[in-house]
């Protein structure tokens, strides 16, 4: 046994800063795992997910839930789906392997990652200084995600409510996101 | 006594004063005034010189187009210069001061510059400062920018802050005046997403400065409430004080709004935010700019536009004269005598070059048809005119109107070119507009206000159902239709006097005449001969002036002069809003390695290496020299252990039945048949043959793999391998993903690095050499459980490891390998002791595959295997590639050990003298070897391979060291990899 113990730390420490209309805060407690979908085994894939968790395969830029809510898929590519789901442990890839029991391919990124949820009624007013799509309510809906860049950072954004974005970079390029998040809010309201 | 020229009404609020200086000289003004109907109010009518001859020069305008009165505003490292002050935003404490005088604003030392003025004209530099040559740049020009140019500059570092943004709309409207607030009101009712953006930063346009009525309320009224009812629509956003400055591709345009007033409350806000538009449609409706008439010392102050006089009366409560007088060639000139009578400012005559009837009647004022002005007096501001009919009158403001100019500049932007219409005596817009945008109002050419009222509305209606918007039935604002009539009037001769055309650039009559006779019939010639329409105001009253004047000089039409065309930017736009809030560590952002904060705690020194944030060494206390720190960690690696971040390299999870197959197919060497728990060094070839990128791929089981590479090549190599996969053999089945930052990985390397894993490694994982050999990897546990991967790889040379987790647990690792290293002595180290060990061990790196080497130049030819296909490996056994005397890599070492050897030197024989001809070759990495204790470089040498042994000299003209050095192998340290395998 060794005398070592390891300690957990996450991208940015939890960082939580509430402000007049908006809070920008570290999602803590999600993991992620990329699926990626042998090509010739979508509708076997997407069959076994469907019976396992009532999970579809969502269209591009599109994301779907499990039934219980606790599993969302994000499509960013034809060929992959991101699994985005509470769960803290460091073996997420087995984790959501065996609640999906579907025959892909499971790739932890759960630590890959730097997640800032930015919310509230001037989130928008907020993340327009920094995020070139479209963010307008009818336009990125509740649900929709995407991959884009932001102040020179390679970012997924996705919609995870009403006036709620959860932004995904690099985890190195976490503090600098943060800060051009922070830049923004001051800059904004 | 303040403020004598103000007047009561407008549409300030004369109920809030403000206080500013011009000059020092403390002033006031209202709410809603501009620095130039502040000056106008308080009797300023000199406010700056003219560029050239330091002519006394006024307030011409009242809006963007203005020439003359651009100020310096602020003070210190804040000072803008060349701010317009007729859409400046009177704030209190605004500090202004004129520009482009020596001395006194009063008294212009550099006015002597005027009496010189014949000697002065068109391309008088090119001809005259042609001798002695050398003279031009050391004197000449100097002395020549001294003399000239517009505001200064505080040389400072720009403290405000400015911001970048984006918008997305179906269709932008440009201009919030009659016609964009009629466009605006038809289109938002449709629902669809409206943007509404207009350069005052009270919208409304004309609407505000004439008095006309709108729907039985004044155009001021209605404007307000229309402004009122579209910022209630969720659909629609405004943006007042903010100019569309570019039109670019895809539907995108620039905009710069003006937050001035905000980043004066706080410091800290953007004084001004530069936003990137993304537009289906946009409506251009940025109505017309008057022109004026070239008459003999047509330049004074108080000879203004005769839309700013009426501006300056209606909208800011100004009489800009006691005594005006207005002088036309249209109809609208002839509203400004109305509405100057209406403020009860007396106007004194009215010249209108037209022989016609008169358009109004103007009591109390003298009325000439079918006259010009062919003069004026007075030096600081106007006292009197002299009429064509010989007639002179005393007056202290010539409101002049020469017609009117479609405010068409961003429908150039894509390369339109406006065409001549003869009924409004103006360049139009033609048919090739940028994609997506319609012109409407005056913009277009539609001068009568009711008509662009009525265009606005259908226009917008167009637009939106084009975009399948159902626009609701509502009726176009009604007003009455008042005619616009204009008889072209370039200018009147004005024998000795000058006849300004560009008051900006100082470009008169004669100028364009002077040009035209010396041969330039261009129209864009002429404008670049004289610099007409090049200042900061870009022309926009002087350049339709100039060509018909100009068209008159060759007695030819306008049509067949043509126009000059407008590019981005409308309108000046300072760097700093393109620079936005990327200034100083902003510039780009930063990426940290998992041990940084513990490295900070270290106090180690960081080097930029891309994005990341390295380690570069870790002084101890007492070192004074990074060398000192750096042989220190080399040293105590070799001996003992050392411990260094190599998160940055990429990583690559590559997943799938057929990988192994795929590997192969992107790899030199071959990867079919790696063994699972095993590490393979491969060379990945470009397409040329030339080496791309190296690095280790590691078999973790049946169908995962996970590949390394250089950090500078992370993101090449992925892109290199999704190419192949997707393009070239999409129906293997292979899945990779970036796990960079999956993982937090460090090399442990030295001697003893078995033995300090050995203490974070759980029991039950057996890292010996003989279940763990050199080049084995494999999934294990560390402290109790935690998942890691370990690979038995080494770049120093030595007995190393490189150890992954998790990333959550990198701070900690990195922790915990400390503690357990410390009864061995262990050592961080950075990225330059991990280049001196590379280079001892003659390991390739970044300066040695530039793109431009072999597998066979860098020594490696060896591996590439003969029996099977990759990428590179055709056009890699090109002749050429294969010559025995290409640049070769290998290893230099100075015949005296005390020689400094620096990279970068070329190689040369002996006795030759350096020049391009015998130039051997050159060193590409080099440091000091403290285990040696002399330098050593890996290199590039013709035919290298064969030549160990000889001698050569290293020559670095630059530094000015020649030296002597020998050629041999690049591997210095451990040439058979004894260390490796312990």
């Amino acid at each position: 046994m060794s005398d070592y113990e390891l300690v957990v730390e996450s991208a940015l420490d939890g960082v939580e800063h509430e402000f007049e209309g908006v809070t920008v805060s570290e999602v803590i407690g999600k993991s992620l795992v990329m699926v990626a979908l042998p090509r010739s085994k979508f509708e076997e894939i997407e069959s076994s997910m469907t019976k396992s968790c009532g999970l579809l395969l969502p269209e591009m830029e599109q994301s779907t839930q499990s039934k219980d809510s606790a599993i969302t898929l994000w499509r960013l590519q034809k060929n992959q789906v991101l699994a985005y789901f509470s769960y803290e442990g460091n073996d997420a890839e087995v984790n959501i392997a065996n609640r999906l029991n579907a025959p892909a391919y499971y790739t932890d990124q759960s630590d890959t990652w730097a997640m800032i949820r930015v919310s509230g009624p001037r989130s928008r007013d907020v993340l327009e200084r920094i995020c070139p799509i479209d963010l307008s309510k009818n336009v990125f809906s509740v649900g929709s995600v995407s991959r884009t860049i932001m102040e020179h950072i390679g970012t997924i954004i996705y919609r995870d409510g009403e006036n709620s974005y959860v932004l995904l970079t690099m985890r190195s390029f976490g503090v600098s996101m943060l800060h051009a998040i922070e830049v923004s809010v001051k800059n904004v309201l | 006594m303040s403020q004598i020229n103000r007047i009561k009404g407008g549409l300030v609020n004369q109920k809030k004063s403000i206080s500013f200086t011009f000059n020092g000289q403390i002033l006031t003004g209202y709410e809603g005034d501009t620095l130039a109907s502040a000056l106008l109010a308080n009797n300023k009518k000199l406010v700056g010189r003219s560029f050239k001859y330091h002519r006394p020069r006024g307030i011409v305008t009242a809006g963007s187009e203005e020439p003359n009165a651009i100020m310096e505003i602020g003070n210190g490292p804040y000072k803008e210069p060349n701010t317009r002050a007729t859409i400046t935003e009177l704030y209190n404490g605004l500090e202004a001061n004129s520009q482009n005088h020596r001395g006194p604003l009063g008294f212009d030392l550099m006015a002597i510059t005027d009496f010189l003025s014949p000697l002065l004209g068109a391309g008088f530099y090119y001809k005259t400062f042609m001798w002695p040559k050398a003279f031009w740049e050391k004197f000449y020009e100097p002395a020549i920018r001294n003399a000239a140019g517009l505001g200064t500059l505080s040389t400072e570092p720009d403290p405000d802050t400015y911001d970048k943004g984006f918008r997305y709309c179906d269709i932008l409207i440009i201009g919030a005046g009659a016609t964009g607030l009629s466009a605006a009101i038809t289109v938002a009712s449709s629902g669809a997403k409206v943007i509404l953006a207009d350069e005052d930063f009270l919208m409304g346009g004309r609407l505000n400065i004439e008095s006309i009525k709108i729907n039985g309320v004044s155009g001021s009224k209605w404007a307000k409430d229309t402004v009122a009812a579209l910022s209630a629509m969720e659909n629609v956003t405004l943006m007042s004080d903010t100019t569309i400055f570019g039109v670019y591709d895809h539907g995108i345009y620039g905009a710069i709004e003006n937050r001035s007033s905000e980043a004066r409350e706080d410091k800290d806000k953007p004084r001004q935010v530069n936003w990137r538009i993304y537009a289906k449609r946009s409506i251009l409706c940025a109505g017309a700019i008057e022109r004026s008439i070239a008459f003999g010392n047509n330049d004074r102050p108080g000879i203004m536009l005769a839309s700013a006089v009426r501006s300056y009366a209606n909208r800011f409560a100004v009489a800009t004269g006691d005594k005006v007088s207005v002088y036309t060639n249209n109809d609208d000139g002839w509203n400004t005598a109305r509405d100057l009578g209406l403020k009860n400012v007396r106007v004194v005559a009215v010249i209108d070059s037209r022989s016609i009837s008169p358009v109004l009647r103007v009591p109390g004022a003298e009325i000439f048809m079918g006259v010009d002005v062919v003069d004026t007096s007075g030096r600081r501001a106007i006292k009197s005119i002299k009429l064509s009919n010989g007639k002179t009158i005393d007056t202290d403001c010539l409101a002049v109107s020469g017609g009117w100019n479609p405010n068409l500049h961003l429908t150039c932007h894509h390369r339109g070119i406006p065409k001549w219409n003869e009924e409004i005596a103006s360049f139009i817009p033609d048919e090739s507009n940028p994609p997506g945008m319609s012109v409407a109002g005056r913009a277009k050419g539609t001068m009568v206000l009711s008509d662009a009222i009525i265009e606005g509305h259908n226009v917008g209606s167009s637009v939106a159902l084009d975009l399948s918007y159902n626009v609701k039935k509502i009726n176009p604002a009604e007003t009455p239709s008042v005619s616009y009539s204009v008889t072209a009037n370039w200018g009147v001769p004005s024998g000795k006097n000058r006849a300004w055309v560009d008051l900006q650039n100082d470009v008169t009559a004669k100028d364009i005449k002077l040009a035209n006779q010396e041969g330039f019939k261009s129209v864009e010639h002429v404008k670049r001969y004289t610099t007409l329409g090049m200042a900061t105001d870009q022309g926009k009253t002087a350049n339709v002036l100039g060509i018909g004047i100009m068209a008159d000089n060759m007695g030819q039409t306008m049509e067949e002069t043509g126009t000059t065309i407008f590019r981005p930017p409308y309108s000046p736009v300072a760097i700093g809003a393109f620079a936005g809030r990327r200034r100083g560590m902003e510039f780009y952002p930063t990426r940290y390695t998992p041990s940084h904060k513990w490295s900070v705690e270290q106090d180690a020194i960081f080097v930029e290496v891309g994005m990341w944030y390295r380690s570069q060494w870790f002084p101890l206390p007492g070192e004074t020299h990074w060398r000192e720190s750096v042989d220190r960690e080399v040293k105590q690696t070799r001996a003992s252990v050392g411990i260094c971040d190599v998160t940055t390299l990429g990583k690559i999870d590559i997943k799938g039945a057929d990988v192994s197959e795929f590997l192969n197919k992107v790899y030199v060497n071959a990867f079919a048949k790696v063994p699972v728990g095993k590490t393979r060094y491969g060379l990945m070839l470009r397409e040329d043959g030339m080496v791309m990128d190296d690095g280790t791929t590691a078999r973790l089981s049946e169908n995962h793999f996970v590949m390394t590479t250089t950090t500078a090549n992370a993101v090449n190599v992925y892109r290199h391998l999704q190419f192949c996969h997707q393009c070239l053999w999409p129906d293997l089945d292979v899945h990779m993903i970036s796990v960079t930052e999956q993982f937090a990985q460090y090399a442990v390397a030295g001697p003893n690095s078995r033995k300090l894993l050995q203490k974070v490694i759980d029991s039950d994982c057996d890292i010996s050499n003989e279940v763990f050999p050199y080049m084995g990897a494999g999934e294990i546990t560390i402290c109790g459980g935690i998942p890691a991967r370990l690979f038995r790889i080494s770049f120093s040379g030595e007995l190393a490891y490189e150890i992954a987790v998790q990333t959550r647990y990198g701070d900690s690792l990195m922790r915990a390998l400390m503690e357990a290293g410390k009864e061995f002595n262990v050592v961080p180290y950075g990225t330059e002791a991990l280049g001196v060990m590379r280079i001892e061990k003659g390991h390739a790196a970044g300066p040695e595959l530039n793109g431009q080497t072999s597998a066979y130049d860098l020594g490696m030819g060896g591996m590439i295997s003969g029996k099977k296909d990759f990428i590179g490996y055709k056009l890699g056994m090109r002749e050429d590639l294969l010559r025995d005397d290409r640049m070769q890599m290998v290893g230099f070492k100075p015949v005296n050990a005390q020689d400094l050897l620096q990279a970068g030197s070329h190689l040369l024989n002996l006795r030759d003298k350096p020049s391009t001809e015998s130039d051997q070759g050159w060193i590409s990495s080099c440091i000091y070897s403290p285990i040696l204790g002399h330098y050593i470089g890996i290199g590039f040498i013709k035919s290298g391979h064969s030549r160990k042994g000889e001698f050569v000299r290293a020559v670095d003209l630059v530094r000015g060291n020649d030296i002597e050095v020998e050629i041999c192998s690049p591997h210095f340290l451990d040439p058979e990899g004894e260390r490796l395998r312990v």
